[in-house]
């Protein structure tokens, strides 16, 4: 017995061995590590189905979505990602193990695309199967993964790969974490649900996949979910501050761009009306210092956690930053603010076949640029009124029928205004920023744009 | 029984006499068929077969025949030669081989042949002599002819007068159609009375003889017409060559060729400044220069004040010689200028002008010389050409009509003095219409101009508008403003503004988008929403309505600048508007310091404002520019409409790049075009100049570079720029290290 087991062990090993450089310890058996892994994760992935209203299209549509999460507790939390449940107005979720529940949203938090949700009980005290996070700073290329989801709506699938890179920076993503590259097959669908290792440990969520290129896939790490999803447990929402400066790292290959030193980051520059702005900062000051705490970054890769930790600051409250310009080094007061909202809420205009959004400095800072307070179209619908009057996606509108526009209450007063059939209105005037230029266009809603 | 024999015998004797001498007795009234027996013999036709000559269809005009038919229309001629049918008019016997017609006003090498027919029998006929003071041909028969009797006429015999004309009927035969010469056929003009008759025609007097021979549409009603026609002043083919080749002689002295350079509008970032019509000029263009003696030429070109300031370059072509030309301005409402030689031509003579009122040529016998230069080659052709009418038009004046094509044509009188010129009108001013303007020069035609008149326009300093004249590239971009944007007007914005009225339904006008500080329309006070309907530009009667047509606008793609391969960045069009568009291309061809007056509607009421064309500040098309090649680089100066879209302040530093060459280190860096690079190593930069001297040295760069509101800093690295090399003494000693020896 001992003999058949010890040739067992070899055979796997050498035929594994000849295969793969293996870096981890304990990833010898492939096959028993894919079962064991799969059985302590896999009753706890949750096939997700909500339905999503979007204004996107110049109207409000709801559509059913696909994605995946993970339960990661015995009372039914479960994590995805944010864009899974972005404008849910309901979740439905379906265990492993046949259960299907509604879900109730926690928090969410767009900027890192993490989301906690908890199942609705059925019964009192319901116990929920549920997976642990792991720890994914000790990932490293090669190791072993595994993706569970629910690839296409396939759900109750797994895909297996390596780390093909454990830090990632992604631009224009990339704000306060890395992620994982996997080669593990991610399709739409996967979106939410976890990556594991070979211990069967979440080490992060499922997120990006690049659509032509073969198989590249991005997770995010279980280090970030672990400190989003207590922030979301806590308050529902995670609270940064915001301090309205733009970093870049002192070596960047990609635009051939070095900086002659060793420590600190660079500041970019610093947005309008920002802290920064306030506190002194300028564009190619080399900060080393934030609160005492020693900041780097020489490459892109560590620039997250400089921008983790300027929007960890306690807002309105006076930090001292170290930055070096010009070979002589200075300190500054820095006050950061409380980050507001990330993204504008919308409205829809239905008998003008648009919808419109409020201006928001993150999510449009280049209509936030020309009108800080403003109401901008988000969608216009094809065929319809307000595409037949030549308004376009982005207008700001500033005036509608000479009543002044900066918030949707205005818009909506406007609309209802407009529409109301004792008034007898097929027409207004609508004034737009465009270009920077204003331009007036009479937008006619005699039509009635309806699908037969 | 035997006085009635006698009385009969006499009647027969002179009957007979009358006969035999071929004289005509008169017909006892002149009712229609007496007059038809009377004269039937002695009215015959002619057929003009025609044919193309060197390629070249006879073509325009031709005044001949019947005047109630359409044979005077173009191409008539044309559709003759494709149904190798002839021209047929009526002619009169006048000696037993001398026929006279109305002359087709043809040009010889265009006939092939000339049948007439007299009496059923044909003839072949060649031309003989032309009439000097009317329409009439004189054509000599191959024959004596057999049968037909020659006119005789009786300038004597008095009215009431009969008029008969032969007119084409059906069947290939003409008819004689008989009337009388009534008062209502005689007009007046220019002091003189004229006789509008049918031709060709006869005229008879009251007892039915023949009284004279009309061939002209209009005859002087004093009794020139009168008599045979064989007295009237003619000169013979040969004699009309004489006189043509002196006059051609003459213009080899005095009307020579001019090519003219303009610069070329083809460049992909002038896409917007030039118009749709201004891009399909050519680059060279080549004209008749008239030499006016004193060094003075009058070219004959019809050129926009935008077109002349491309010129480049000017020459006269004189035997080898090429002379260049100055312009010394343009004539206010003719299209062509006066220019100075800069070196003497010997040899050119002017022509001597002849100052013979218009009237007084009404139909004589001139020398018409169509001629126009391309490159060396001159195309030249003479043809004799008479002035069949004289109408008012252009300014209210009248101006003489040609038989012929008006183009190119030189009129020269018989003995050699230049009657007319042609001439193009200046098309009044409009803006530029819409999508589906076609552009092209509408509104202005050629003129035959009287040799006394453009001496007197010529004589008259004010007519010369001395600034239109050629301007360097960049001073040929500058504009002149208001300082507005516009916006189209539908008919239902006209409705919502109440101003569906004056804007004619939204069909003229334009909404005022934008007002630019400090600009003559924000100085005199007009507002965004205000509608610009037209404005006056004196000189011309009718205004130039304000009309804009929108494009499809485009967002410029600031958000996926980054995706943009490099390879694509000169296809990105400008964010910001150009500020070359068709109120401002308008202005600046109206001219620098004209002043106009403008309409518009401000709050629901009409407001004139007047202004004095200033020239727009310099925008970004013309602004100041620096390449620098080891980046790959261009920037530009932040002009004023930059400055607003970016929403600038008056004093921010900045410089906006204008074009990243793909592949240099620039693009590499990361930078965008329409990026605005605001400090280079720390020093802000707000000219081209300044980002110049600081670049130019070459080392590491850092500079900090604006997309909207974001910034960053960005570094190239660039080669250093060679120092330059001191001055090396000659010879090169050691100095002595003698201490008495001091260094210099």
């Amino acid at each position: 017995m001992r003999k058949t087991l010890l040739l067992f062990a070899l055979f796997c090993f050498a035929a594994v061995a000849s295969a793969q450089d293996m870096a981890a310890a304990g990833d010898n058996d492939t096959f028993r590590i894919i079962t064991e892994a799969k059985a302590k994760v896999f009753p706890a992935v949750v096939f997700i189905k909500p339905i999503v209203q979007s204004y996107e299209r110049g109207e409000k549509k709801s559509q059913e979505v696909t994605g995946s999460g993970v339960l990661v507790s015995q009372d039914g939390e479960v994590v995805t990602n944010f864009h899974v449940v972005e404008k849910a107005v309901s979740i439905r979720c379906l265990l492993s193990d046949g259960r299907h529940r509604e879900a109730e949203i926690v928090g969410t938090d767009k900027e890192t695309d993490l989301a906690l949700l908890r199942l609705k009980r059925e019964v009192a005290d319901e116990m929920f199967p549920y997976a642990v996070l792991g720890d994914s700073t000790i990932l490293t290329e090669g190791n072993f993964v595994m993706a569970m989801g629910a690839p296409w709506g396939l759900n109750r699938s797994v895909s297996l790969g390596i780390v093909s890179c454990a830090e990632r920076y992604i631009p224009g993503t990339s704000e306060y974490n890395l992620f994982i590259q996997i080669d593990a097959s991610l399709n739409p669908g996967n979106s939410g649900g976890p990556l594991i290792n070979v211990d069967g440990e979440v080490v992060g969520i499922n997120s990006l996949a690049t659509t032509s290129g073969g198989d590249i896939g991005f997770a995010i790490p279980a280090e970030t979910v672990k400190s989003i999803t207590s922030e979301l447990r806590a308050h529902g929402k995670v609270r940064r501050s915001w301090s309205g400066i733009s970093l870049q790292p002192l070596k960047d290959f990609d635009q051939n761009m070095y900086f002659d030193a060793d420590t600190g980051v660079i500041v970019a520059g610093t947005d309008p009306d920002s802290p920064g702005l306030r506190a002194g900062l300028k564009n190619g000051d080399r900060i080393t210092e934030i609160g005492g705490a020693a900041v780097t970054a020489v490459t892109d890769v560590e620039l997250p956690a400089v921008r983790a930790l300027l929007s960890s600051l306690e807002p309105d409250a006076s930090v001292k930053v170290t930055a070096w310009r010009g070979g002589e080094s200075l300190v500054v007061d820095l006050v950061p603010r409380t980050k507001g909202k990330v993204e504008g809420d919308e409205l829809d205009c239905p008998r003008w076949n648009m919808t419109v959004k409020t201006i928001n400095q993150f999510a449009n800072p280049d209509l936030y640029f020309l009108r800080q307070q403003g109401i901008f179209i988000f969608g216009i619908k094809y065929p319809g009124n307000a595409a037949q009057s030549g308004l376009q996606r982005n207008d700001i509108i500033t005036s509608i029928d000479s009543r002044p526009i900066l918030t949707l209450d205005d818009v909506k007063a406007a609309y209802d205004d407009a529409v109301d059939s004792t008034a007898r209105k097929t027409k207004v005037v609508v004034e737009v920023l465009r270009g920077g230029f204003t331009r007036q266009i009479v937008l006619d809603f005699a039509r009635e744009y309806k699908a037969d | 029984m035997r006085m009635q024999f006698t009385v009969i015998l006499l009647a027969l004797i002179f009957l007979a006499a009358g006969c035999a001498s071929g004289a005509r007795s008169g017909a006892a009234a002149n009712d229609p068929s007496s007059v038809r027996e009377a004269f039937a013999a002695s009215m015959g036709e002619v057929s003009f077969y025609f044919k193309y000559d060197d390629g070249d269809a006879p073509g325009s005009r031709s005044s001949s025949g019947g005047s109630y038919d359409d044979r005077s229309n173009y191409g008539y001629t044309e559709s003759l030669i494709n149904n190798m049918e002839p021209l047929r008019v009526g002619a009169f016997l006048l000696t037993d081989t001398v026929v006279l017609t109305e002359d087709p006003m043809i040009p010889l090498r265009f006939i092939d042949r000339i049948e007439v027919t007299f009496a059923g029998s044909k003839y072949v006929a060649t031309p003989d002599k032309f009439a000097v003071a009317n329409h009439g041909i004189f054509l000599r028969l191959d024959r004596p002819v057999s049968s037909g009797t020659v006119l005789e006429f009786d300038a004597a015999e008095e009215g009431p007068y009969t008029v008969a004309y032969l007119y084409p009927g059906r069947d290939n035969r003409f008819d004689i159609r008989v009337g009388p010469l009534s008062a209502d056929q005689l007009i007046t003009f220019g002091g003189k009375e004229y006789m509008r008759t049918p031709t060709p025609a006869l005229v008879l007097g009251k007892s039915g003889h023949a009284v004279g021979a009309i061939v002209s549409r209009s005859v002087p009603a004093d009794d020139s017409w009168k008599g045979s026609p064989l007295s009237w002043p003619a000169l013979s083919t040969v004699a009309f060559e004489a006189r043509s080749n002196a006059a051609a002689a003459a213009t080899r002295a005095a009307l020579l060729g001019v090519t003219i350079n303009l610069r070329s509008t083809q460049s992909r970032r002038n896409m917007d400044f030039y118009s749709m019509d201004e891009r399909s000029t050519p680059t060279e263009i080549q004209a008749v220069g008239m030499y006016l003696g004193d060094s003075k030429v009058l070219v004959l070109a019809d050129l926009s004040r935008r077109d002349t300031s491309r010129i480049e370059a000017m020459t006269l072509a004189f035997g080898e010689k090429r002379i260049p030309l100055e312009i010394e301005g343009a004539l206010r409402r003719y299209g062509a200028f006066v220019a100075r030689i800069t070196e003497d031509i010997p040899g050119a003579a002017p022509l001597a002008f002849s100052d013979t009122v218009m009237e007084e040529l009404l139909d004589r016998l001139l020398v018409g010389d169509a001629l126009s230069y391309d490159v060396d080659a001159r195309d030249e052709q003479i043809r004799r050409e008479r002035i069949s009418d004289i109408r008012d038009g252009f300014l209210g004046l009248y101006w003489p009509n040609p038989t012929g094509s008006a183009a190119d044509l030189f009129l020269f009188d018989l003995d050699g003095k230049l009657v007319a010129v042609p001439i193009a009108t200046r098309e009044p001013i409009q803006m530029e219409a819409g999508p589906n303007y076609y552009g092209g020069r509408w509104g202005s035609s050629t003129l035959t101009m009287p040799a006394y008149r453009l001496a007197e326009i010529l004589a008259d300093e004010a007519n010369l508008d001395t600034s239109v004249k050629p301007l360097s590239e960049d001073d040929s971009k500058r504009l002149a403003w208001l300082g507005l944007e516009l916006q189209e007007i539908s008919r239902d914005l006209a409705r919502a503004k109440d101003a569906s009225l004056p804007t004619k339904g939204g069909e003229v006008g334009a909404i005022v988008s934008f007002v630019y500080k400090d600009s003559p329309a924000d100085k005199a006070g007009v507002k965004p929403g205000d509608i610009f309907l037209r404005f006056y530009v004196p000189g011309q009667v009718r205004p130039v309505d304000v009309t804009v047509y929108s494009k499809r606008d485009f967002e410029f793609p600031w958000a996926q600048l980054d995706r943009v391969a490099d390879v694509y960045f000169e296809q990105l069009p400008r964010p910001w508007p150009s500020r070359s568009n068709s109120l401002t291309k308008v202005l600046t061809e109206v001219g620098f310091g004209q002043s106009v007056s403008a309409e518009f509607i401000s709050d629901g009421k009409k407001r004139m404002i007047d202004f004095t064309l200033e020239m727009a500040p310099t925008d970004f098309s013309s602004a100041d520019s620096y390449q620098n090649a080891a980046s790959g680089l261009t920037v530009k100066d932040i002009t004023y409409e930059v400055r607003q879209y970016f929403k600038m302040a008056e004093d921010a530093p900045g410089v906006v790049v204008a074009e990243i060459e793909p592949g240099s280190k620039a693009s590499v860096a990361g930078i965008k075009p329409c990026e605005v690079i605001t400090a280079v190593n720390g020093q802000p930069v707000s000219l081209a100049r300044d980002f110049k001297a600081a670049v130019e040295p070459g080392g590491e760069l850092a500079l900090t570079v604006k997309r909207m509101s974001q910034s960053r800093v960005v570094k190239i690295s660039l080669p250093q720029a060679e120092e330059p090399t001191l001055e090396k003494p000659e010879s090169v000693e050691p100095m002595a290290t003698d201490s008495k020896l001091t260094t210099p």
